[in-house]
């Protein structure tokens, strides 16, 4: 493995990284900052932004916690009151009808949870019967059960739970943490998704730079086959047909390069096609589980048909994050949209994910990686207490809950709750911008600092809003 | 330096005459409050003291509520500075008291004087100078929203044997300011290059290239004027600066959100694009059209295709029975995405704020944000037959009834309090109103079926003298200058409001604006005008000029021509062209090129899939403009050459330098059959050394060194032979497809000099 090198860059146009404070003199936010830029005119924060496309790692705003994030993501929305949450009052007012709206229309009556739960750990925290593995670790977790978004409906939602906006084409968490920190190795992507192999709701915008350089949008990796796009040679060409071509390609760009001694973004391509070159071995080598050994493979259920697909993945973040990679989106397989039969929908995806989840936290725990590693779990809303089509739930983004773990979380802690029903937020309401603003936190990066100019006005991952949540904090 | 010392002078020079102020007011002649006092207060003291922002109870802007003062106590007493809390308040020590506060600038000791002089001599306020609204009053004053003025030519220094063009007397007025000197002219295969890629997108062929040069020699200014001319005048004209455009109306084929439907008649507004600047259209009528179309000819297929503008945003059509307030987000997030790309887009305003509250560094305020929507709050996106009778893709008017719009208080919808009139920003509207506009417009039609509140906002926003026009041609002249060198004359071309970057030469861009409105807001003609000028042909390095690099570093003052990358389209359209194999078929519906099956995996696309096995053959080997753009499934080439995603508005493209980039060079398939097919072509004119010349003529105007030839051949014999080795059938075809292949590579075909 190549040890991360801060003087091969893959990109931009700065020579060396910036310093902390001349980021910030140059790109901070705020009223007085604002002011100085119209006195100043644009251009130094306009200069800032064009050089910051490279993924050369930077400094944080303050010392971080969490060096990477695992971002494991419940596609499809699982239902918080049938997870984590569980709600007497509803299991009480089981099929009372209620007057609350549904999505898709249709409302049914309250409906109990069909799980029972157990409470576990030394903080009590009550986990259903289907995800007992990884209710081994909930001492390790933080809850927030208090969160609320704004869209109804999926694929708003993801954009709003990725960007901040229930709306495409917005730079995504991942493509600001990445833009923030750099990455740690230049010979891999700093951003990387391990998708729903069933295909993307919503498009690549899910894990989009929006408007931020390309160079932070997340890189999908795929976890059979050839990871990345473009990575594999063209059938009949050999590495050493590519490593001529390369050769060949140093000596003829010279010409250019004699007329243009000073413009380091020629230079730059030069080292950009070396990049992709190593990347080649690289990211071929960080995907081969084979190195894994056969009880770690147990650990993350990859020996088992049911858990297989999200235990490959969660084994490869576990490789990505430990060879530098910033920050890694895990996406479930399927959905969680149990609008028919919650039960059998939740069961298969409880399989699916148990296993493997719980694998990762062990594994990062054993290897001294969920020190500096930030690991967050839930999906784009939550899910209704009524009924839908019988025994389901229709979407619910008025309450639903998200768990952290790890580098810089207080475990076995509880933020916020729903209603005695779990429909709404109604203590310590948590809202989008202010997980985006926890999670930069743990980054060491200040959510409002983190800032960039586009089409006349400086965009954050929390427009206008977001609190860091200091009591889930240690 | 020079002029840093001089103003270290002054400012010992201010200090000292302020010392003097302060001794008492006997030193300063009669205060005037216009010039001398509130520009103070406008600058030290708005923000928080005046309009709705009204600190401590205290307004510094009116008149009144001035003198009546604060909560604190009076603030100013005529004749008595010493009494006044003003004059307290910004003298004060403690700078937890003192006012601006920490943080801000303290004001000066001679604006203190000035302060003591005003209220001692009475505190004089004369009438009509109250400032209602200080947002409003800061953006009177700016640059961008003033009326077009009339701007001298510079006078041409006896030594100036340079300048050619009126354009290059503006620059050459600052490079000689700053003691730099312009670069060397480029060489004409180096010019011939940048003309061909600047207007056609496309490189020149070799015949072209050899043509140019003999022509050049003879007389470079005719050689150049006429190539201009004749690109002009061609299709690719119109296919190259089209995508320019369609950036900035964020066009794609398809609706985006989950379901990401085709719309497979939207090809008509980029066909309408490309025919409208192919024609020259005068840039207001081309705006005009784009805006109301219909409501001007509603008979004509073009104008009203040319409603696309309004049309290409994401949309995602909701079933009724859904949830009532996520189809009410919906409907808003759409109109807000219209009103957003008509205010970046065409008058480089951004409305971000203004959504959700009055901002004071936003040019409109929260009314005028939905007297916006109101306007476009009638109609909506329609799939339906065109006058013709072919079928189009456009905006249409419910009826002729205009729908209520509210003002929505912080984007709340149900907030149904504030009902909004038809009304145009205030900033850049002068004594005409909207309903002046609008009567205007209703008078022309008889029965009209749309409320033509499209129209009226379509005149007020090309109105050089009532509306925005000025504003409108300064935004477009700033683009057009943009794509030319790859910087605006503001950098910002999306904003050109307070916030926004000031010009680099606020002179030349007002010279500029004023010329193209009075001839008829003609594109071609501005194109001429900046490609005929010695800034624009001046050459792209100059290693020489280390005054120039120290001084200007980033070029803005244009002592060179900055090297420009080439944008995904035109570099997949130039490794086409240099093969050989460029389909020239023009407009039409788009194609759908071949897409990995790992980029090509959205999931519930509602209506027609995306191809899985698209041929790479003629059909999909047509410009890049024509390519159908899915949105959620983007061409892998194109994304990651930095392609904007087009779900909003891009006034101008990132330029990133990343392995992606090279990944797509060296492994992607159709790059890999595109250097099958340019080496093909290559050894069909001969042996290997002519190959390699002919490779570089197509591929870089002009002859490779001898070392370069040399290096070449060796290569291509190289790779023959280890080909051979491994018993490839094909080895020579391939050891030349290698070669080609690492061509597309170069710096010198990913950049133009």
């Amino acid at each position: 493995m190549n040890k991360p090198n801060q003087t091969v860059f893959p990109c931009g146009r700065v020579a060396a990284p910036l310093s902390r404070r001349d980021w910030l003199r140059r790109a901070g936010s705020g009223a007085g900052m604002i002011a100085m830029a119209s006195l100043l005119g644009q251009e130094k924060l306009l200069a800032a932004a064009q050089d910051r496309t490279s993924l050369a790692p930077r400094l944080p705003n303050f010392p971080a916690k969490a060096k990477s994030v695992i971002w494991l993501f419940m596609e499809g929305a699982p239902s918080s009151v049938d997870m984590f949450d569980p709600k007497p009052e509803l299991t009480k007012r089981h099929g009372q009808q209620t007057d609350i709206k549904a999505f898709f229309g249709n409302p049914g009556p309250l409906m109990k949870s069909p799980f029972s739960f157990k409470q576990y750990g030394q903080c009590g925290q009550w986990v259903c019967d289907r995800y007992t593995n990884v209710a081994k670790h909930v001492d390790k977790m933080a809850f927030i059960k208090s969160c609320h978004s704004e869209s109804n409906d999926h694929v708003p939602a993801i954009y709003q739970i990725n960007s901040g906006l229930p709306r495409p084409g917005f730079p995504t968490a991942g493509a600001w943490a990445t833009y923030g920190l750099g990455s740690e190795n230049q010979n891999l992507p700093g951003y990387v998704v391990l998708g729903n192999t069933k295909g993307a709701k919503g498009g690549p915008h899910n894990w989009g730079s929006g408007f931020l350089p390309s160079s932070y949008a997340g890189t999908l990796f795929r976890s059979q086959g050839a990871p990345i796009l473009n990575l594999k040679r063209q059938p009949m060409i050999t590495a050493g047909d590519q490593r001529a071509q390369l050769d060949l390609m140093a000596r003829l760009n010279d010409e250019h390069m004699k007329r243009h001694p000073d413009d380091v973004e020629f230079a730059n391509r030069m080292q950009s096609f070396e990049l992709a070159y190593r990347m080649q071995t690289e990211a071929a080598d960080v995907v081969d589980l084979s190195q894994e050994s056969e009880a770690t493979h147990r650990l993350y259920g990859t020996d088992n048909p049911r858990s297989r697909s999200y235990g490959t993945k969660c084994l490869m973040a576990r490789r990505l994050i430990e060879n530098g990679v910033r920050f890694v989106q895990v996406y479930s397989d399927g959905e969680w949209d149990a609008h028919n039969d919650l039960a059998e929908n939740h069961t298969h995806h409880c399989l699916a994910t148990d296993i493997p989840v719980a694998g990762l936290l062990t594994d990062l725990e054993q290897r001294g990686l969920l020190d500096d590693t930030l690991v967050i779990w839930g999906g784009e809303f939550g899910r209704m207490p009524i009924s839908q089509n019988g025994g389901g739930r229709d979407h619910n983004p008025n309450g639903f809950l998200q768990w952290m773990a790890g580098a810089g979380i207080k475990g076995g802690t509880s933020y916020g709750e729903t209603d005695e029903i779990g429909y709404k937020a109604v203590e310590n309401r948590v809202s989008v911008n202010d997980l985006h603003a926890t999670l930069l936190h743990l980054l060491g990066l200040d959510h409002e600092r983190l800032t960039y100019y586009h089409n006349g006005r400086s965009y954050r991952l929390t427009d206008v809003a977001g609190e860091v949540i200091h009591e889930i904090l240690s | 330096m020079y002029s840093l010392t001089l103003i270290a002078a002054c400012n010992i020079l201010l200090v000292s005459t302020s010392l003097f102020a302060q001794n008492g007011p006997t030193k300063i002649e009669q205060v005037d409050f216009v010039e001398d006092i509130q520009p103070v207060f406008r600058q030290h003291c708005y923000e928080c003291h005046a309009g709705n922002t009204e600190k401590a109870e205290l307004n510094l802007a009116i008149r009144a509520k001035a003198m009546k003062g604060g909560k604190s106590s009076v603030a100013i007493v005529p004749g008595d500075s010493h009494a006044s809390l003003l004059v307290e308040r910004v003298t004060e020590v403690d700078v937890d008291k003192r006012m601006p506060p920490e943080g801000k600038e303290p004001l000066s000791s001679k604006e203190i004087g000035l302060f003591r002089a005003w209220i001692d001599q009475g505190a004089k306020w004369p009438d009509g100078n109250d400032v209602a609204d200080p947002r409003l009053d800061r953006a009177r004053e700016h640059w961008s929203f003033q009326r077009l003025r009339d701007v001298p030519l510079p006078e041409k220094l006896a030594t100036d044997t340079w300048s050619k063009t009126a354009i290059d007397l503006f620059a050459s007025a600052q490079l000689h300011e700053s003691g730099i000197g312009p670069s060397e002219p480029a060489s004409a295969r180096i010019l011939v290059r940048r003309i061909y890629f600047d207007l056609a997108g496309l490189p020149p062929t070799p015949e072209q290239t050899r043509q140019f040069v003999i022509e050049h020699a003879i007389d470079p200014a005719t050689a150049t004027s006429s190539l201009v001319a004749n690109l002009l005048d061609s299709n690719q004209y119109g296919e190259r600066w089209a995508r320019h455009w369609l950036d900035v109306a964020r066009y794609a084929d398809s609706a985006g959100q989950e379901a990401d439907q085709d719309r497979p008649h939207a090809w008509r507004y980029r066909d309408f694009v490309i025919k409208a600047l192919n024609e020259d259209m005068p840039y207001d009528e081309f705006v005009r059209w784009q805006l109301a179309g219909d409501e001007y000819e509603p008979e004509n297929d073009q104008a009203i295709s040319a409603t696309g503008f309004l049309t290409s945003g994401t949309s995602f059509k909701l079933n009724d029975n859904f949830i009532e307030s996520e189809r009410l987000l919906n409907r808003y997030n759409e109109l807000d995405d219209i009103v957003s790309t008509v205010g970046t887009g065409l008058l480089g305003i951004t409305t971000g704020c203004a959504r959700c509250h009055d901002h004071k560094y936003d040019a409109f305020s929260a009314r005028e944000y939905y007297q916006l929507v109101r306007v476009f709050h009638s109609g909506d996106r329609t799939t339906g037959k065109l006058p013709s009778g072919s079928d189009g893709f456009f905006f249409k008017d419910f009826d002729a009834e205009p729908r209520t719009t509210w003002l929505f208080r912080r984007s709340d919808f149900y907030d149904r309090e504030i009902e909004v009139e038809l009304g145009f920003p205030a900033l850049v509207s002068f004594d005409r109103t909207a309903d002046d506009y609008w009567n205007d417009a209703r008078s022309k039609v008889e029965e009209p079926t749309s409320t033509l509140q499209r129209r009226a906002f379509a005149e007020w926003i090309t109105d050089v003298e009532h509306g925005a026009g000025a504003l409108l041609a300064r935004v477009i002249v700033n683009r057009v200058w943009q794509h030319h060198f790859g910087h605006g004359i503001v950098r910002t071309p999306a904003d050109l409001g307070v916030r926004g970057e000031a010009p680099s030469h606020p002179e030349l861009l007002e010279y500029l604006v004023g010329d193209f409105v009075k001839h008829g807001w003609k594109l071609k003609r501005l194109h001429r005008k900046i490609l005929s000028s010695s800034v624009w042909q001046q050459g792209s390095s100059n290693p020489a000029a280390t005054l120039a690099a120290r001084v200007d570093p980033q070029n803005r003052l244009l002592w060179k021509m900055a090297p420009q990358r080439l944008e995904a389209e035109a570099l997949r359209d130039a490794m086409l062209a240099v093969s050989g194999t460029l389909n020239f078929k023009a407009g039409g519906p788009g194609f759908k090129p071949y897409i990995q099956p790992e980029a090509n995996l959205a999931r519930n696309i509602q209506g027609e899939a995306y191809p899985q096995d698209a041929k790479d053959d003629a059909s999909t080997r047509r410009r890049s403009v024509y390519m159908f753009h899915k949105r959620l499934i983007p061409y892998p080439l194109f994304q990651a050459f930095d392609r904007p995603d087009l779900m909003n508005s891009c006034s101008q493209r990132q330029n990133t330098t990343v392995a992606p980039q090279a990944m797509a060079i060296l492994n992607d398939t159709f790059v890999r059959a595109v250097s099958r097919d340019f080496a093909k072509r290559l050894t069909e004119s001969g042996d290997d050394r002519s190959a390699i010349q002919n490779a570089f003529a197509a591929a870089f105007a002009r002859e490779p060194t001898e070392t370069e030839l040399t290096t070449s051949l060796a290569f291509i014999e190289l790779q023959a032979n280890s080909r051979t080795k491994r018993n490839e059938e094909g080895a020579r075809h391939e050891a030349m497809a290698d070669f080609c292949q690492s061509l597309f590579g170069l710096n010198e075909f990913i950049y133009v000099d």
